[in-house]
């Protein structure tokens, strides 16, 4: 009864869903092409990624600029933990979440006091010295990063997968985890805490709630979800290094893929990193004579985005045209069945 | 009748300026107490004392028997004390029934049951007709509402009014009056700053006066009007050389 009545409330989300995954499992159908493939993975990467930094910068409203920590700690828990000690990351991926918590938790104790670009700055600064110190420590491989192909174990074991395909269900797996959190969390008491700390926080503690607590477990469920996106990342190129993991760029990139997609809705953050990723690699691809032009275009394309379409462009399918749209579609039908 | 809130001695000290110095009173359970002073005087200071927005430099606030002087402000709204804003906060991208959820979720964790309560006091406060409004399309009357709304929603004990008349015109004063009388009826102490006399004197049992930080006179709404270092207060020094 309860499910029923649970089912029956979110049904439009549940349509949506459906519709989105459908067009997600047959993506891979489109082309046989390896750089499509793993276009694809990465998209669903970035895709988990904006996820998880949605839940503080979109619902809490705290613009975290220094989300690549998490990216990077959770990549190197991965790749160390299968490289030293054989261990599958679908247990690493467990330490990582549980090891971007506890830094998150460390890290935003003080710095959650901050508001605005204060808060915004801070962050940068923390994953800046991450960086560094990252590029520096020898043991886990310094500036040249590591190299973790795995030719021990069972693909599945360890997550490297010859067959790209194999490897994008099984982030599209994960990233259905994250969508339905997202979901659940939005709909909760923790949701509705959340989005008032955005609109207001003097308003909100004077409605009793604990800004402080509610940001601090924003804050550390997105290191968690991030975390998860960097396992995924470091496993599908099976090499890494600070400086393509913790460059101040990727903490951008995240944040950019949600203000583009739709900044504190589910869609939005899937449908930017598609479009992110699609656009970087392709512009990478074809304009490779000339070095940066893929930002470019991207950068471009953001500028646009943010001002004609200040919520993301998820906001270009509002109910009434998503109506329109499956009424024209349900129209033609009962045409052809007439006919 | 038991004491809800009792302030003792509050100053609070912004750089040199003393803002609130040393005003002490107290506010039964089940009273409309006004707050009343030229602009200035440190009214929305002490209710923010109180609210727990901010410190006190020194004095001491006691709520429903605990002494609340160090603790945060969602803390004091958890025991029970429930506020509005002179310039109203809504939480701006939130609906109108979402704003009123926010607050509803303090007593009720789960959200159904926080919505089918804030669907109450919506009605209660007039304001069902714009549940699914975006609160930033709201008006001014209505912002005031949405949160004396809000605050209700957390089942308060007291209640901290900001001058919810200001910017009201003749016709939503009297409903606001209204709003007022009802929310006393349901058992709710009120502390609200005011400066519309009419209102002040047609609803509240005790005013206190505050002028400069200090507190100048407290006593029935028939007698502070009359006092003469009341009207020398508003009105200044020469005018009242005769009474």
């Amino acid at each position: 009864m309860k499910l029923k009545s649970l089912l029956k409330s979110e049904k439009g989300f549940i349509r949506q869903s459906s519709v989105i995954l459908t067009i997600l499992i047959l993506a891979p159908v489109i082309s046989q092409d390896e750089f499509f493939a793993v276009t694809l993975c990465l998209s669903l990467v970035w895709g988990i990624m904006g996820l998880g930094w949605n839940v503080v910068g979109g619902y809490a409203g705290q613009t975290s600029n220094g989300h690549a920590m998490y990216f990077g700690i959770g990549a190197y828990v991965g790749a160390l933990g299968l490289k030293w000690y054989g261990l599958s990351p679908w247990l690493t991926m467990w330490i990582a979440v549980i090891l971007c918590m506890v830094v998150a938790l460390v890290v935003g104790y003080p710095l959650l006091r901050l508001r605005g670009h204060y808060f915004a700055i801070a962050t940068m600064a923390i994953v800046e010295c991450v960086r560094i110190i990252f590029t520096n420590w020898k043991l886990i491989g310094g500036a040249t990063g590591v190299m973790f192909y795995d030719k021990t174990h069972s693909e599945l074991y360890s997550m490297q997968f010859a067959n790209r395909i194999s490897f994008y269900y099984i982030c599209l797996g994960f990233m259905l985890i994250f969508i339905i959190l997202s979901r659940v969390l939005e709909k909760s008491k923790f949701g509705y805490y959340c989005r008032a700390i955005k609109a207001n926080q003097e308003s909100a503690e004077s409605s009793g709630i604990n800004s402080a607590f509610y940001k601090r477990w924003a804050y550390m469920i997105s290191a968690g979800i991030v975390a998860i996106g960097g396992i995924l990342y470091g496993q599908l190129f099976q090499y890494i290094d600070p400086g393509s993991m913790l460059p101040l760029s990727n903490s951008m990139l995240i944040v950019l893929v949600v203000v583009m997609g739709g900044i504190g809705t589910i869609w939005g953050p899937v449908l930017g990193a598609f479009i992110m990723t699609f656009i970087n690699q392709y512009a990478r691809a074809l304009f490779n004579q000339v070095a940066g032009l893929n930002l470019f275009i991207y950068g471009v394309l953001v500028v646009f985005i943010v001002l004609f379409l200040p919520k993301g462009i998820v906001s270009l399918f509002t109910e009434e045209r998503l109506e329109a749209l499956r009424k024209k579609l349900f129209h033609k039908k009962t045409k052809t069945e007439e006919a | 009748m038991a004491e809800l809130l009792e302030i003792r001695q509050a100053t609070k000290v912004f750089g040199g300026l003393k803002a609130n110095e040393d005003i002490s009173f107290e506010v039964e359970e089940g009273t409309i107490v006004g707050v009343v002073g030229p602009n200035g005087a440190g009214k929305t200071t002490l209710f923010n004392s109180i609210s727990r927005a901010h410190n006190l430099t020194s004095g001491q606030i006691i709520f429903d028997g605990k002494d609340i002087t160090k603790l945060h402000a969602y803390q004091a709204c958890c025991l029970g004390m429930g506020r509005t804003y002179q310039i109203p906060q809504a939480l701006e991208d939130m609906t109108v029934l979402d704003n009123i959820v926010v607050g509803a979720l303090l007593r009720r964790s789960k959200v159904h049951e926080a919505r089918a309560f804030a669907e109450e006091i919506s009605a209660f406060c007039g304001l069902s007709e714009m549940n699914e409004k975006i609160s930033v399309s709201l008006n001014v009357m209505q912002k005031k509402r949405l949160e004396i709304a809000r605050a209700l929603a957390g089942e308060p004990k007291l209640l901290l009014l900001d001058e919810t008349m200001a910017g009201l015109n003749g016709v939503e004063r009297v409903q606001a009056i209204e709003l007022i009388r009802n929310i006393k009826a349901k058992g709710i102490t009120i502390l609200m700053i005011e400066h519309v006399m009419e209102v002040i004197m047609s609803v509240s049992e005790k005013v206190v006066v505050i002028v400069s930080g200090k507190k100048l006179i407290e006593d029935a709404p028939r007698k502070v009007t009359s006092d003469p270092a009341v009207i020398n207060a508003y009105l200044g020094g020469g005018h009242n050389a005769g009474c």
